[in-house]
């Protein structure tokens, strides 16, 4: 049963050049770079990772997982995401705990009622599974949801979507990395990108990093959080604002929870992990910060909310809270571009969501920088869109963090 | 004589028991099992620190029994093992422990997937202790708000002296701890330091006590919020003394979990304050001077002494136990519980018979607190440790004066803690069953640093949030070469102890819901009221076809109350508006008004109203229900930002307002209103004054509705009076209100937006057929920039005005086709009564650089008209 391997990735040695630089070393980053290799042969790759690896918010994430986004761009890369969720365990050869539990978007209010009636019919019609359930529907797919109607946020509905769940987070990037790190890609660890090179005529030909230059054909910024504070490092000004975004868990206590609940009125996302802590998320703290913990407040209107619609969460105690940065754009969609500098690409925004959009997120972003140019299901998130106002508005489906 | 009821049995309570020290005394040894390998666990540390004592009390799981006072009347019992804690068949998990031990969860059950589907059951049920009651009600709990100078965090000697020269000069202090002074020490020199401090700070004015509440975390701010019983307390400092002390080590040695070892304060203090022997023959591991009180204590409750595994330092103790010295531990033997020790020397090792082991080791701070107030903006230096939390293993005198240095706010000296000893064998990380051997695994396999080797053994994860392994870990990692990066203790993270759930929620009161001043005469008038955003409105009174009849054909009352309502001034006042709003706000002549659509820098619309011009160059605007306090903060953030010397006047919930609508409202209001209303002296689009049954009013002439109407703006203390002389005066003419539901046909009618329901956050004006409303030709306005570049686009969305096939009032959301490919959306529909058709507001796309003309929704055939469906003139409205 005990895993023959040695090691699970090797912690490189930069050197001194490569074909491809990839900058952040979180879920993002380690897709990318295996799918540069996979799909695209592309072997000639490091991984740049300021920490150690994927400690950013692929550590720190709920790990909620769903395609139901409103429009058909989102879906379709969503949806292509979880389709390779589904296979995700057979292609890396590594269990995730990916539990495909189900999970529900709670409506609280007239109007919730109807964007989420809204987003099944669109989901549907783009080959999402979605349900809409009704509160009695809702009590007996998760019996200890409070449908009382007598709460300050009655339930008075929710969609579910059952292909819809959740993955171990860390084994995910574990996962990549091991596999990444099989083909030849290069991870290095505490080696923090803190300037970049350019060539005479200005070209983009490297990264600095507190473990020395490396050169590179092509960077790929992957570095959430702090993707601005590296572009603006060029000059290039991105629309995404960095805000701190909190999680906990409780103890743990006896399975009480088999599915997913959200809700984006009450801002609560909760699930219950296989070894039994309730793993709860937070609305994003208003402010802009890059320091991983947030505010109080923020903390108790979310246990305010939990503990209303789930009474029996009430007695249960609090283990550890935590923060992470996370980068938003003004549509709550994220941005796969390339960019006016020349060899730079970017893969940001993802927000408070982008945990559920790793594989997906990862293939279409080394089939950008592989190719250069975007394919189908990035062309919609490019940068220009918000030139054009062209903007994917996914308010309805992200507002919420997960 | 009082009892708890333990697992269907009676048990004697004693003054001073606690819920552990009372199952101690009846017997119980094992309190509970390991998460992982379900390995027995018994009473440890008995100061809250480790989670060896956790059980269930009066049905709340995870209780600390050795902090939890016994009750009459209590019903305890322990958590954890299949089918019991004493007879747990799980134990056998332990015995595979060799099997599966690091990354357990990880490497286990990988494939076929269906084995996990199974394990992942297997798992859940086997390792989740806590079983939460059902039909638990959240208890109410409170919240205080505390503003002092100086907060001190722990009672002990530190902490009171602290709290004393804090005091000096009537500083406001206040003195928290998770219990009492002195109530986790063992009789000694410490308690009687720890009383006379106590008695003092009794005496000092300055000070509050706050016992029984616990730091959760600190905040920025500072901000500490302490969980006490049934409440919360949010403390905001000028300052934080943080003396919340030190803990002994957990070495590491085979069986360093077995219920029977114990830390030395906590043996001490069973036998000391509760004076129980925590067995028959002991063996004590003395590093510290302070072993020399716990072996008083254990020798005076009955324990019989076999061994003291003293370091060099301490001096011989007198007890006339065997000394062993420069000895270590290498194992302790037993199954369910210590039977031995094998004790190894220069001279080899030996195994000594006994039932207790007490390991009087060095301490390591319990500093949890401090590290999260280390990287803290400014209020980081507001925070500071006094006595063994930043001195571990310092003397009383030296704890006494450091607290007094602290609470002075003078430096405080600082000595690093001793580099912790690891053994070759035992668990680092007892609550996560981490051993040794796990943590070299997972070095090997490459997981190099502390932050990661947490994550993949979970040590330090556990619930007693690595206070008892952190420093081990991180000593780990150094002692294999890793650098101070990646050997440094994990993160600290709130909460520093336990708190429930729903005491976190105890300061939160809901907006509650906003009703306007009639709220209680719709419902007086059957009104079914429901959410509308944090208003609670009416959507109909019972019927809506005819409270939309009434205000198409005699006249209706509606609730305006909820707009936004905002009076803006001063000597910038029109400066401000004229850059804020696209439309031309000079032109607008005193007793005018104007729809106005209010844009983002992106140029998109983000609200509407009515803007009124005022005399001497004020103004009065509306904005949406919803929008009202996002308008306020957006007029004041753009007059801040200018320096625009405008005052603003947030007066949406000091007035009310009324629509009167309909082909008779004329009528009805002049019933009312000496004041001219017809239509030469008071226009559609002006504002006048009016007095209405004697309720001044400002009435504005403009029409959501489509109808002649007057937005009667008032007093809200005076609606009650204006709405009930309104229903009165006009009982004749047939008047009756209307609510939401009607709302929405009637404005749909006339094929007006809903902002939210029928927009998105980025149309801009000509996407929703707006263009009229921005003066592209003022030289600026707020989202003027991004609009030009817009128009320089194609349009590549369009709201239109679509006329369905049959009744369509189902329709809301349902995709618009062309050709089986979906092109728009359908936003809102209704079978007009006023029509008799089907009509509706949907999105297009552009197709082939144009839009198309008819689609099909549904089954229904939908085709793209032009609005406003009804009165298409407007004739109606400007009557
Ligand atoms: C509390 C919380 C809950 C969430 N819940 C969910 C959820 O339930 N479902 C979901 O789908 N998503 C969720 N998310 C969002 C999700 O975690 C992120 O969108 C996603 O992880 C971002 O991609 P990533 O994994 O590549 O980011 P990260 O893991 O943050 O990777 C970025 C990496 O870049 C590195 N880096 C930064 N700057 C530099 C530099 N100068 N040089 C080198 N390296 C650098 C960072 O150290 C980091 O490791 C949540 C996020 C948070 C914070
Ligand atoms: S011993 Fe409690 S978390 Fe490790």
């Amino acid at each position: 049963m005990a895993d023959a391997r040695a090691r699970y990735w090797r912690s490189a040695e930069p050197r001194r050049s490569y074909d491809v630089v990839i900058v952040g070393g979180g879920g993002h980053g380690l897709s990318t770079a295996y799918y540069l290799a996979r799909n695209h042969g592309l072997t000639d790759v490091c991984v740049v990772e300021k920490g150690w690896l994927a400690g950013g918010n692929m550590a720190r994430n709920t790990t909620i997982i769903r395609s139901n986004y409103l429009w058909d761009e989102s879906a379709a890369i969503y949806e292509h995401s979880l389709k390779l969720w589904e296979g995700l365990e057979d292609e890396l050869g590594f269990d995730l705990q990916f539990s495909q539990r189900g999970v529900l978007n709670l409506a609280h209010h007239l109007g919730d009622v109807r964007s989420s009636l809204r987003r099944v019919n669109a989901n549907r019609l783009n080959g999402v599974d979605a349900e809409w359930l009704t509160p009695e529907e809702v009590r007996a797919f998760c019996p200890i949801v409070n449908v009382s109607p007598d709460l300050r946020y009655p339930v008075l509905g929710a969609t579910l979507q059952r292909r819809g769940g959740i993955a171990r987070h860390d084994k995910v990037a574990w996962g990549y990395a091991a596999r990444a790190s099989d083909l030849g890609v290069d991870i290095v660890e505490h080696a923090e990108v803190v300037g970049f090179l350019r060539g005479p005529d200005g070209r983009l030909e490297g990264v600095r990093t507190t473990r020395g230059d490396i050169r590179a054909g092509r960077v790929a910024l992957s570095a959430a959080g702090h993707t601005s504070v590296l572009a603006s490092m060029l000059g290039l000004r991105l629309p995404l604002q960095s805000h701190p975004l909190q999680a906990l868990v409780s103890v743990l206590l006896e399975p009480v929870l088999d599915c997913v609940v959200m809700s984006n009125a009450v801002h609560v996302y909760v699930s219950q992990a296989e070894k039994g802590e309730l793993v709860m998320g937070a609305g994003i703290d208003a402010y802009n910060s890059y320091a991983q913990r947030g505010s109080f407040h923020v903390i108790e209107r979310q246990m305010a909310a939990a503990v209303e619609l789930f009474p029996i969460f009430a007695h249960a105690k609090l283990l550890r809270t935590w923060g992470g940065i996370v980068d938003v754009c003004p549509d709550a969609s994220p941005i796969i571009s390339a960019t006016p500098i020349e060899n730079l690409f970017i893969n940001c925004g993802w927000g408070t969501g982008g945990f559920k959009a790793t594989p997906g997120a990862g293939w279409v972003f080394a089939d950008l920088v592989a190719n250069g140019r975007p394919g189908e299901l990035a062309r919609p998130f490019s940068l220009e869109r918000f030139t054009i106002g062209a903007l994917i508005d996914e308010h309805g489906a992200a507002a919420v963090a997960h | 004589m009082a009892w708890i009821e333990f697992e269907g049995r009676r048990v004697r309570i004693e003054a001073g028991d606690t819920v552990a020290s009372a199952l101690f005394r009846h017997g119980v040894r094992t309190f509970t099992r390991s998460i992982k390998s379900h390995r027995r666990r018994g009473l440890t540390c008995l100061t809250g620190d480790c989670a060896n004592c956790l059980v269930r009390v009066d049905d709340e799981p995870g209780m600390r029994s050795c902090i939890t006072p016994a009750r009459d009347g209590m019903r305890v019992e322990r958590e954890g093992g299949v089918p019991s804690v004493e007879r747990d068949l799980l134990a056998a998990l332990d015995r595979l422990h060799p099997l599966l031990p690091v990354g357990f969860y990880s490497k286990t059950f990988i494939r076929p997937r269906l084995a996990w589907t199974v394990a992942e059951r297997l798992i859940r049920g086997a390792t989740g202790i806590g079983r939460l009651p059902t039909g638990v009600r959240p208890r109410i709990s409170q919240v205080r708000h505390l503003h002092v100078e100086v907060l001190v965090i722990g009672a002990g000697v530190a902490g009171l002296s602290a709290a004393l020269s804090a005091s000096e000069g009537g500083r406001s202090v206040l003195l928290c701890d998770e219990g009492e002074p002195g109530w986790l020490v063992a009789p000694g020199p410490t308690i009687e330091r720890i009383c006379s401090l106590a008695e003092a700070v009794q005496r000092a004015a300055s000070i509050t006590t706050l016992w029984h509440h616990a730091a959760v975390g600190i905040y920025e701010g500072p901000l500490v919020p302490l969980a006490g019983p049934e409440r919360l307390v949010h403390v905001h400092p000028e300052r934080v003394v943080v003396a919340t002390g030190a803990l002994e080590s957990l070495q590491t040695f085979r069986g360093n979990d077995l219920p029977g070892v114990w830390l030395g304060r906590g043996a001490a203090r069973l036998a000391g304050r509760h004076g129980l022997s925590p067995g028959r023959r002991a063996v004590i591991v003395a590093e510290t001077a302070e072993a020399l009180e716990h072996l008083g204590a254990l020798g005076s409750s009955g324990s019989k002494l076999v061994a003291v595994v003293a370091s060099d330092e301490i001096p011989a103790p007198t007890a006339g136990a065997r000394v062993i010295r420069g000895g270590a531990v290498m194992a302790a033997l037993g199954r369910r519980g210590v039977r031995a020790v094998v004790i190894r020397t220069e001279r080899g090792s030996e195994r000594i018979a006994c039932d207790t082991l007490v390991l009087s080791t060095r301490r390591f701070p319990r500093d949890a607190l401090l590290r999260m107030a280390a990287d803290l903006p400014p209020s980081g230096e507001a925070v500071v440790g006094a006595g063994e939390v930043v001195a571990p293993g310092c003397s009383l005198d030296e704890a006494e004066q450091s607290g007094a240095l602290a609470g002075r706010g003078e430096a405080v000296p600082i000595s690093e803690p001793p580099a912790p000893g690891l053994g070759a064998e035992g668990l680092v990380c007892p609550c996560e069953d981490v051993s040794v051997a796990d943590l070299e695994r997972a070095w090997e396999e490459g997981w190099r640093s502390s932050e990661i080797l947490k994550r993949y053994t979970t040590a330090t994860m556990g619930p007693c949030r690595g206070a008892l392994c952190g420093w081990a870990l991180a000593a780990f990692a150094r002692a294999r070469g890793a650098d101070a990066l990646a050997s440094a203790r994990t993160t600290a993270r709130p909460p520093a102890r336990p708190v429930r759930l729903e005491q976190l929620a105890a300061g939160v009161h809901e907006v509650v819901e906003k009703r306007t001043g009639l709220h209680h005469l719709h419902v007086s008038r059957g009104a079914r009221v429901d959410w509308s955003g944090r208003w609670k409105r009416p959507f109909t009174y019972g019927d809506w076809r005819d409270e939309h009849r009434a205000v198409r054909e005699r006249v209706s009352l509606m609730d305006v109350g909820t707009l936004g309502k905002f009076l803006i001034g001063g000597p910038d006042g029109r400066e401000l508006l004229e850059r804020v709003l696209p439309c031309r706000v000079e032109s607008l002549e005193p007793g005018r008004c104007r729809y106005v659509v209010v844009l983002d820098e992106g140029g998109y619309v983000m609200d509407d109203g009515i803007l009124c011009a005022l005399g001497d160059g004020r103004a009065y605007l509306t904005s949406t229900s919803g929008g009202a306090e996002r308008m306020e903060a957006w007029l004041r953030g753009w007059a801040d930002r200018w320096g625009l010397r405008a005052h603003i006047v947030d007066r949406t919930s000091a007035l009310g307002a009324i629509n009167v609508a309909g082909p008779r409202a004329r009528e009805l209001l002049s019933r009312l209103t000496d004041d001219p209303v017809d239509a030469s002296a008071f226009p559609y689009g002006a504002h006048r004054h009016l007095t209405v049954a004697g309720v001044p009013c400002r009435a504005i002439r403009v029409g959501f509705v489509g109808e002649l109407s007057f937005e009667l703006h008032h007093p809200r203390s005076r609606g009650f009076e204006l709405w009930t002389a309104l229903e009165q005066s006009g009982a004749d003419l047939g008047v009756r209100p209307h609510g939401l539901d009607a709302l929405d046909v009637l404005r749909l009618e006339k094929g007006h937006p809903y902002l939210g329901q029928d927009t998105l956050p980025d149309d801009h004006p000509d996407k929703l057929g707006l263009g009229w409303t921005v003066a592209m030709d003022k030289p600026w306005f707020v989202g003027r920039v991004a609009l030009q570049r817009m128009r320089e686009l194609p349009l590549e969305r369009r709201l239109v005005g679509l006329e369905l096939d049959g009744d369509a009032s189902s329709l809301r959301g349902m995709p618009l086709a062309l050709d089986g490919r979906v092109v728009g959306r359908v936003t809102s529909c209704a079978l007009s009564p006023a029509l008799g058709r089907s009509i509706g507001l949907g999105w297009l796309r552009a197709v082939d650089g144009g839009f198309p003309q008819v689609l099909r929704a549904g089954s229904a055939q939908a085709r793209v008209v032009p609005t406003p469906f009804y009165d298409p003139e407007g004739v109606r409205v400007r009557a």
